[in-house]
């Protein structure tokens, strides 16, 4: 279901209106009970899963709350993988060849709260999962606001927000303002300009094939994303505040990011801070070097994305990115200093070249197979040839 | 935008200031909300 439908509104209006309208000891369970029906509805499969996948997390993490075993840690992050991998196999082995016809659809937010289940799993392991119950865990994996697209909000701030909530009319001032403004990034800024007046103009600009309407595509890609994701963030966040929980950001202007170091920081947050925290800490821990971590953990995020080549060579991409961009960090001394006049011109171009990595990656995955993105940037590099 | 609006002049011109740019920003997206749907790859991720 997309946020634009009335169908999503009217669910939105009336779980807010459900919620307050319930006693306060009733609240919770009326907001789960929401989302099951909402997922019983629209994504049977799904509720299964999401239900199935709880219980055994819990069942395993709850009889060592204090101090989870390494083994059952492994057992409890395979059996969540092994299901989203499964889904994630069978998209993307039809991902690389031309054939659109799969039927294979991953079951709604499936990718979302499997990133959930293993932060608890891992907060589990490492001691820090605040005291609480089999409800508690339960409200955190079924928070209707962030069931769909995110973010990948954590346990510990959903558990002290559990606990602390109370109608704040701040707060829900904040949430509509929020929700507004993701509606119209939404209607207005990626539906009617991006997608339909730029994309309008890019056909005027000659054939499919040509090197500036490649170029101006990628960049319509890109905008159209951000927009898309970031007010499906805004929604989402600004929901999830009406019924009085702050939520974590997941975006923060990051098309004005100076390097791509700084970009992976400001998109996606709720994403990449989790595999900041997971992936690149135990990888940078365990082998001693960033390049590497940052690799791996680039490739990590491709795949999440689609289990296909073509994200595994988008997380290379990017990957390679951050470590040349943290080798330059290193020898950045030895170049002389450039006269502070100069330094707004320098910054834009810094984000310019950001942009223009963040765009030509987008190139890779845009098409689809891994072939034609190659060829799409070997002709808007060679545009003269 | 309320919130800076009364950071820098008095409740009334900031209140009647936030009032038209909440009143325009639902017009554009109730206007707008009838534009056909832009694919968006995460709802399938």
């Amino acid at each position: 279901m997309h946020f634009l439908s009335i169908d999503w509104f009217s669910w939105m209006v009336l779980t807010i209106a459900f919620f307050w309208l319930t006693p306060d000891r009733w609240r919770h369970h009326i907001l789960t009970l929401i989302t099951m029906t909402f997922l019983a509805i629209y994504a049977p499969l799904s509720l299964v899963i999401l239900v199935l996948l709880s219980l055994t997390t819990y069942l395993i993490v709850s009889t060592h709350i204090k101090e989870l075993s390494g083994i059952k840690t492994c057992v409890a992050i395979v059996a969540n993988i092994a299901v989203l991998g499964y889904y994630k196999i069978q998209v993307g082995s039809h991902a690389d060849t031309e054939d659109s016809l799969t039927s294979i659809v991953i079951p709604l937010g499936l990718a979302f709260y499997t990133l959930r289940l293993v932060h608890y799993i891992l907060e589990a392991y490492k001691g820090t999962l605040p005291r609480h119950q089999l409800s508690d865990f339960i409200h955190y994996l079924f928070f209707f606001p962030t069931i769909v697209v995110g973010p990948i909000h954590r346990f510990a701030e959903f558990k002290r927000d559990l606990r602390r909530h109370h109608w704040d009319f701040g707060m829900i001032a904040q949430g509509c303002e929020r929700i507004l403004y993701g509606y119209v990034k939404l209607t207005f800024l990626a539906n009617y300009l991006i997608s339909g007046v730029f994309a309008q103009y890019i056909t005027t600009c000659g054939e499919a094939t040509d090197p500036l309407v490649i170029y101006l595509e990628m960049i319509r890609a890109g905008l159209n994303l951000y927009m898309q994701f970031s007010g499906f963030s805004d929604i989402a966040i600004g929901f999830a505040r009406i019924l009085g929980f702050k939520v974590m950001e997941n975006f923060n202007w990051p098309y004005f990011q100076k390097n791509i170091s700084d970009f992976w920081r400001c998109w996606h947050i709720s994403l990449t801070s989790w595999c900041r925290e997971y992936i690149f800490t135990t990888v940078l821990s365990t082998l001693r070097s960033p390049a590497v971590a940052a690799i791996t953990t680039m490739i990590v995020i491709g795949v999440w994305h689609e289990f296909s080549l073509r994200f595994v060579v988008w997380g290379l991409y990017h990957g390679m990115g951050i470590a040349v961009w943290q080798n330059f960090q290193k020898h950045k001394r030895y170049l002389p200093t450039l006269p502070q006049r100069i330094k707004p011109i320098i910054d834009a171009l810094s984000i310019l070249l950001t942009l223009h990595f963040v765009w030509f990656g987008f190139a890779i995955v845009m098409y689809p197979t891994l072939g034609e993105g190659f060829t799409a940037i070997k002709t808007v590099i060679l545009f003269w040839m | 935008m309320y919130k800076f609006l009364k950071s820098r002049m008095p409740f009334i011109p900031a209140a009647f200031l936030a009032f038209i740019w909440y009143i325009s920003l639902i017009i554009i997206v109730l206007y707008f909300s009838f534009e056909p749907v832009a694919e968006f790859a995460y709802l399938e991720i």
